[in-house]
């Protein structure tokens, strides 16, 4: 007999992420591969392994999250933004303010004493700010986005990068290693435009509230320094933090 | 009846002329009067882009950009001539590109009404403002407006608004896009025939008599903004488990204005009557008074939350929003706001927005 209480799937624009949690809320076993544009054969495949490896039946109940949730069939579709203050909630037991930078959008959560979303911020008009700008751009600059902590140059020696729109980013670093500038130095510009970007839509965070962050570019402690210096706080990075939003939507198979 | 068919009928069976009018104030009474048609343009959302719509920059409002588009193409030849409010200074610059630069050759007019309360010089300008227009419009038309008519036309629109009233917000019937689309069919419908439709539509609607937000009932909504574009908003928060329960759109619930007691001087009615609209930033109403206004609302609805929905670059509402969002933000009402443009289906980014958002108001109901 399975433990498995419910299976969570977030599909993002970057990456495909799914757990089995059992009725404590605790992982029991996960996925994440890289985004397939064939969402329902990824998310049959992987449902299938994780299943396999919990022996969840078919009678579990599958929540969906990410901008994918709508293409899948499952118990429940729900919203990132629930599941990664359900995921951040389950974590912390504590109120605070969540960042997700995620590959397509970027939100900013408060959570409130219950683990309720008491506000949200979320860009809607395109990719500035998001983890899919810092791909392209670091690509450009040819640096691996796992090795950025070692090809940026130290505080007060970036470059300014104005733009935070993907576009028109990607056309200043051009001209700027055109003028010479060092790709180190381009690189911190990029990072902190992206966090100066982050930092607006936070907000005023009241002092009292602990930053928390999730999503996968909360894996590279460069970026997740740096927006801690555009906010002037510390920046919880929380446990498998690619996975928060699945976890969460397993949370949500409770109710 | 499309807007076409509402047209054709005008001139074949009233045989009078077909005045576009822009956003959003003016006497619609006075067209009555003197059997003009009017048919407001709000865009329209579904414009195709020519180099037309290039004269005007794109940080302009969609509003002003797309009418530039359907002013120059052959729908347009259908209409006989333009009223312009003095509503922004977007579209008092459409109208001057228009017709200095532009594809329109037919008659031109204006509107201009007071900003800021009614006070007396406001009274006595804006009296002689619908006289003006009166005497234009007859002089264009070759009817007489004679106070019998006006009269007439003013307690027509005085009853209309009772019923649109009624039709928003009658005994806890919430808002669908039935409604929308009934509500909408008056900016190009003849009065008469589109209050009958409300008549009709009143008599056989199912009304949900819950006027209270219930344990998993739809969240409940106070929608505001210019124009409910793109329509698929309402199906998206219907999808999402939230319905609106009371609206202050610029183009539907802000221009309502039943007067129970109208003066008998027909120009002092069209007063009262203009008194009587709710606040909107395009005449000047102070932000707190619409903070006020919308409070009044929410409460009154039952509303659980508001939804803010601009058009992307419309200045009048954006300069209220800020101070909007704060004050009902501690009034403990939670607060969405989003940008649209006319046209094209909601962005997957804005529809999770939108779900989000009615989940953290149905979790709220929950958690008490």
């Amino acid at each position: 007999m399975s433990n498995a209480a419910s299976i969570g799937i977030d599909i993002g624009s970057t990456s495909w992420k799914g757990c089995v949690v059992d009725s404590k809320g605790r992982v029991m076993a996960s996925r994440i591969q890289e985004s397939d544009p064939r969402i329902k054969e990824q998310t049959a495949r992987l449902l299938a392994e994780l299943m396999a490896d919990t022996g969840a039946s078919s009678q579990v109940p599958v929540i969906a999250t990410g901008y994918g949730r709508k293409q899948v069939e499952a118990t429940r579709q729900v919203t990132e933004i629930t599941c990664h203050t359900k995921g951040c909630f389950h974590q912390t037991g504590k109120p605070g303010v969540l960042i997700d930078i995620g590959g397509q959008d970027t939100k900013v959560i408060h959570i409130g004493p219950k683990g309720s979303v008491l506000d949200f911020q979320m860009n809607d008009k395109c990719a500035a700010g998001t983890g899919r700008f810092l791909e392209v751009i670091l690509q450009r600059l040819r640096i691996p986005l796992d090795q950025v902590g070692q090809h940026i140059s130290s505080k007060g020696e970036g470059v300014k990068v104005s733009s935070t729109c993907t576009v028109f980013a990607e056309s200043e670093v051009v001209s700027l290693v055109a003028q010479g500038a060092r790709v180190e130095a381009i690189a911190r510009g990029v990072l902190e435009a992206l966090a100066a970007r982050v930092s607006s839509l936070a907000g005023k965070v009241p002092e009292q509230l602990p930053l928390f962050m999730s999503g996968g570019v909360a894996l590279n402690p460069a970026m997740v320094a740096i927006l801690a210096e555009a906010l002037g706080r510390p920046i919880t990075v929380l446990d498998n933090p690619q996975l928060v939003g699945a976890h969460g939507a397993a949370l949500s198979g409770g109710g | 009846m499309t807007r076409n068919e509402a047209i054709s009928t005008h001139r074949n069976q009233r045989h009078g002329k077909v005045l576009a009018c822009f956003p959003m104030q003016y006497p619609r009474e006075l067209l009555t009067a003197l059997n003009i048609l009017a048919v407001e343009v709000w865009g329209p959302p579904d414009v195709t882009p020519t180099h037309e719509m290039a004269r005007i920059q794109a940080y302009v409002c969609p509003i002003v950009r797309h009418s530039m588009e359907f002013l120059a193409s052959k729908e347009a030849s259908q209409l006989d001539g333009i009223l312009f409010p003095h509503t922004c200074d977007s579209l008092q610059g459409l109208a001057t590109v228009l017709t200095d630069f532009g594809p329109w050759d037919k008659p031109v007019f204006h509107f201009t009404h007071p900003k800021g309360p009614l006070d007396s010089p406001r009274r006595t300008f804006l009296r002689k403002e619908f006289q003006h227009l009166a005497t234009q419009l007859e002089e264009w038309t070759g009817e007489t407006l004679t106070l019998e008519k006006l009269r007439d036309a003013i307690a027509l629109h005085n009853h209309l608004d009772s019923l649109r009233g009624t039709l928003l917000e009658p005994t806890g019937q919430t808002l669908g896009p039935l409604q929308y689309e009934l509500l909408r069919r008056g900016e190009f419908q003849w009065p008469q025939t589109w209050l009958e439709e409300i008549q009709e539509a009143l008599a056989g609607v199912s009304v949900d008599v819950s006027k209270e937000a219930k344990e998993g009932g739809p969240a409940r909504l106070l929608v505001s903004g210019i124009v409910p574009e793109p329509q698929g908003i309402f199906e998206a928060l219907r999808q999402a488990g939230a319905i609106p329960v009371a609206d202050d759109y610029a183009a539907i619930g802000r221009r309502i204005c039943h007067v129970e007691n109208l003066p008998d001087d027909p120009f002092d009615a069209l007063m009262a009557r203009y008194e009587a609209l709710p606040p909107c930033p395009t005449r000047g109403a102070s932000v707190d008074r619409r903070i006020g206004w919308l409070l009044e609302r929410a409460r009154s609805a039952k509303a659980e939350a508001v939804l803010l929905h601009n058009i992307t670059f419309c200045e009048p509402e954006m300069f209220d929003l800020p101070h909007i969002r704060r004050e009902l933000a501690a009034q403990g009402l939670p607060v969405l706001y989003m940008e649209t443009e006319l046209g094209g289906e909601l962005s997957g980014q804005l529809a999770t927005r939108l779900e989000a958002f009615v989940e953290m108001v149905l979790d709220a109901r929950r958690k008490g």
